[in-house]
């Protein structure tokens, strides 16, 4: 990391640009109109697709959506393009560490019922138990 | 601009009639609206200490009930919620904010060479909220208290507790604030509010170990948040997401709730590493061996505390397969910590060692932790798991690294910079001699139970069985000793505020550019702001003796 | 103990502060606050990504353990209200840039029309919402005593609780979003914003955004995911 001296002399830290990115960069509204339209134009689609029956295709095409919609909203509207590395880092960071959440709880229900056939939901009466219960002599721990 | 080198007098007092952040002005409003990240570390040190007084008093309970295998001084609603109240007012009204926000918010600027963090008024408010929070706690408290563990488990917490577990829930929630926006000011001003030549690896390594603790709180505590929210809606509703009669899982709040309570344990730690990696510098009077590496084993204690919740649940009903994952991961963050340690011996090896107070905190805190961490080892591996989990081996465990590491650190933290903050001295005799009454009583109140827990004996019974109650005895009578080594400093730390002697710029001979200010600080700290040529600890270079 | 233990340089700070009212005392200068600022506000966003992912998480989890249940609970939802508010929030958060880019212009009429227009359309979703709410409660949707169980299933049940947690506290912010953007109206009408300083503006901007994507993913997972049929919503 430099320390250079600005006219004054006085030692200046060369990492604003990295956190920031361009200081007061402007967008033109062009450039939000079209994201806008844009952003209207996928809600439509999300809707269109919902009304056929594609099986599991719908939740992924309709995250897919929604993903794209976030990355326009992130990019453009609050600027995450322009900005510097740093706070990029904050961005991506923030999701990684919900996948940590998700991945690793849902391991322990995507794994439940390999051992003896276990059922993952509480077997309650009334509540359809997602694997049937297999009678056996070991317990689940 | 006229560029100046100054050669700092260490022999020269500084005297009260200077203006520093004490004196500048003494009326309450100045103290409660102030924006000095001195005087909220100042506020926190009160509040805290204040919650630790209560905190002990329920262990206090704890210990004198369990004298005797009978429950005879506390039925067993009572000590439920004697158990509960203990483990949630130390974990989030004390040992959380410890260390960060007292020595932290007072220390963290100047060690940057910082005029203050950048966000002062948001500094205030976290205290502020910290305050409402542990009122909302304490009105629990005093309505007779919340049952079921810190952990608030459903459905017990949720259907079948008769406590006050509401208001003291959402208590939790509004401290869990505090934390998040304190986190989030120590990881913008160490980004940011950097001295001109203080780069990242010139960075001292409290200032590491308080980034990573940030990063911890930043990210784990909004988890904690959620989850209470959810066990208040719960409560109030009669039914939630947890509840069993709707298809609801009891095991997913143990998933959310562990996802931030397993790296809220590293917040209670890694803190504590940090004030060690300074005392164990300057009381050796030599650089930290392998300080890039304990740097980064500090952010790899933060990440990696993140994958391994599940092993508090490899009993609960989580999934055997899953179990194995966070087993192993378990493994691996043992690593990074045992890193730590072979580093601060060999920064003792062949150093120029004083056994000042705090360093004898510091060499407790070595041992300690090492004996904590170590049988955390046991617990992490599923087998073994099986037969200790629930057990007194837990419980000492914890308190192994919670106080005989954390809260040695953060006692050998507070006499270290005593000097800095109020300067004053305290008494040195005074210091060694509680010192070594926590040491042995802690060892005493806690060993036993490694071996009652061992030999089966649960937790969180108010009667036992009769074999066990020897180790009962030992511990309590080792919860007498340790009380005494806590109440002496209040004791002679408060003494000292008016009778202590003056202290010197910088007593220890501390490379910390904290010490480079007057004693106690101007509310800028800096007369100028210092431009830093070089790295951290660089106690090789200095050819002082310390005044003992 | 003569030798100082850090040559310790100092040079003199510049006076800038004393020129710059909008400078805080701990910053040495406008860039750094304005860097500062936003680092801050974007670390907050991760916590409430972390925040709303618990629900989030909570979801994933019991769309995983019933997925015909899920399926189903989404048709008490009515889309048709579900998508009017998406497009309501998607365009405030473009009145909301608009506002910003008016005060990097130095269009200050810009920057506040755009600003109530924002909290006019948030009105309108909270109004929507309200609706929303009121038709539950009659349909015996409401978890808790007030619940059907009589027509509803239980995991039904367990669904509204998804969904009106999560609507609720999205609900939440953007109640707290127009007390902010109500200020920062205020404070732009009064001339505190132009091209060289609106970082509040722009903080603000960053929260309503993000109410805005948090939405964007409720809206299909609370209201499209049992399928959507043209011939009545609900």
């Amino acid at each position: 990391m430099t320390v250079s001296h600005d006219a004054s002399g006085e030692a200046v830290l060369e990492h604003e640009e990295n956190i920031v990115g361009h200081l007061h960069h402007v967008v033109s509204w062009q450039t939000y109109l079209a994201v806008y339209i844009a952003l209207l134009f996928l809600t439509v689609i999300t809707v269109l697709v919902a009304t056929v029956h594609l099986g599991e295709f719908n939740t992924i095409v309709a995250m897919s959506i929604a993903v794209v919609k976030m990355l326009l909203v992130l990019l453009f509207f609050m600027h995450v393009r322009w900005s510097g590395s740093v706070l990029r880092m904050v961005v991506v960071a923030g999701f990684i560490w919900f996948a940590i959440m998700v991945v690793l709880t849902m391991s322990d229900y995507a794994s439940r019922h390999w051992d003896q056939g276990g059922s993952a939901a509480p077997n309650v009466p009334g509540v359809a138990p997602v694997v049937q219960q297999v009678n056996s002599e070991q317990s689940n721990h | 601009m006229a560029t100046v080198t100054r050669t700092i007098d260490y022999e020269k007092p500084i005297y009260e009639e200077e203006v520093n952040y004490l004196n500048t002005d003494y009326s309450l409003k100045s103290w409660l609206f102030t924006l000095d990240h001195k005087r909220i570390g100042i506020l926190y040190l009160v509040s805290i200490s204040l919650m630790f007084i209560l905190g002990s008093a329920a262990a206090g309970l704890i210990r004198l009930e369990l004298l005797t295998p009978q429950g005879d001084l506390l039925n067993a609603d009572a000590y439920n919620r004697a158990f509960t109240m203990h483990g949630i007012i130390m974990v989030f009204l004390f040992l959380i904010p410890s260390i960060p926000t007292v020595l932290g918010n007072f220390v963290l600027p100047m060690m940057l060479g910082a005029r203050d963090v950048a966000f002062p008024r948001l500094n205030l408010l976290s205290w502020y909220v910290y305050v409402f929070g542990a009122l909302w706690i304490l009105a629990g408290l005093i309505l007779g208290g919340a049952d079921g563990g810190w952990t608030f488990y459903p459905p017990y917490s949720t259907t079948y507790a008769n406590s006050h577990i509401v208001p003291v829930a959402l208590g939790i929630f509004i401290v869990g604030f505090s934390s998040i926006l304190t986190g989030l000011n120590f990881i913008v001003t160490t980004h940011r509010m950097r001295a001109p030549g203080l780069t990242w690896f010139r960075l001292p390594l409290f200032v590491w170990s308080l980034y990573a603790t940030s990063l911890i709180q930043v990210l784990a505590t909004p988890v904690l948040a959620i989850t209470l929210l959810l066990v208040a809606v719960e409560r109030v509703l009669g039914v939630g997401i947890f509840s069993p009669q709707l298809g609801g899982d009891p095991v997913l709040f143990q998933h959310m709730f562990w996802f931030y309570s397993h790296p809220a344990v590293y917040i209670m730690i890694l803190p504590g590493m940090g004030v060690v990696s300074e005392l164990v510098a300057c009381f050796s009077r030599k650089n930290v061996f392998g300080y890039k590496f304990v740097a980064l084993a500090s952010v790899a204690i933060a990440v990696y505390g993140f994958l391994v919740w599940g092993h508090h649940m490899f009993v609960a009903g989580q999934s055997v397969y899953a179990g194995m994952i966070f087993s192993a991961l378990s493994f691996l963050v043992a690593i990074p910590s045992a890193i730590k340690v072979f580093n601060w011996t060999a920064t003792l090896y062949k150093g120029s060692i004083s056994f000042q107070t705090p360093m004898l905190y510091a060499l407790g805190f070595i041992g300690l932790f090492t004996i904590g961490g170590l049988t955390g080892l046991h617990l992490a591996a599923l087998s073994t798991d099986v037969h200790l989990s629930d057990t007194y081996f837990v419980v000492a465990h914890f308190h192994y690294i919670m106080v005989g590491g954390m809260m040695l650190a953060y006692l050998g933290g507070l006499h270290y910079w005593w000097p800095k903050m109020t300067g004053r001295m305290y008494p040195e005799l005074l210091g060694k001699l509680s010192a070594l009454i926590v040491f042995i009583g802690f060892n005493l109140t806690f060993f036993p139970q490694f071996i009652a827990g061992f030999e089966g004996m649960p937790r969180r019974y108010h009667e036992y069985a009769s074999q066990y109650q020897v180790f009962n005895v030992l511990s309590s009578a080792g919860t007498s000793i340790l009380a005494v080594g806590f109440i002496l400093p209040v004791l002679y730390l408060l003494w000292s505020l008016k009778w202590g002697e003056k202290a010197p710029i910088n007593p220890w001979g501390s490379a910390g550019l904290e010490w480079q200010t007057p004693t106690p600080p101007p509310t800028q700290n800096f007369l100028e702001t210092p431009v830093v040529t070089t790295g951290p600890h660089h106690y090789s270079q200095v050819r002082e003796e310390v005044v003992g | 103990m003569a030798d100082s233990i850090m040559a310790v340089t100092s040079t003199q700070t510049a006076e800038t502060h004393h020129e710059d009212p909008a400078l805080k005392h701990q910053f040495d200068t406008p860039e750094q606050q304005y860097g500062a600022s936003m680092f801050g506000m974007w670390l907050f966003l991760s916590t409430e990504i972390m925040m709303f992912g618990g629900l989030f998480l909570g979801y994933i989890v019991y769309r995983a353990l019933y997925p015909q249940a899920w399926h189903e609970a989404t048709l008490h939802q009515d889309w048709i209200i579900g998508g009017i508010n998406t497009l309501v929030l998607i365009t405030s958060s473009f009145t909301v840039a608009l506002s910003i880019y008016g005060a990097q212009t130095n269009r200050k009429k810009l920057t506040v029309w755009c600003l109530l227009l924002t909290i006019l359309l948030a009105f309108v979703f909270l109004v929507n919402k309200y609706i929303e709410y009121s038709a539950h409660y009659h349909e015996g949707l409401l978890p808790g005593k007030w619940f059907n169980t009589v027509e509803y299933s239980r995991q039904t049940e367990l669904f509204m609780l998804f969904y009106f947690v999560m609507t609720g506290l999205h609900g939440i912010h953007v109640l707290v979003g127009i007390l902010i953007l109500s200020y920062i109206a205020y404070k732009a009408w009064k001339n505190t914003f132009h091209s060289e300083y609106y970082t509040p503006l722009e903080v603000s901007g960053l929260y309503w955004h993000f109410v805005d994507i948090v939405w964007i993913f409720l809206f299909p997972l609370l209201y499209l995911m049992g399928g959507v049929s043209f011939g009545g919503g609900h």
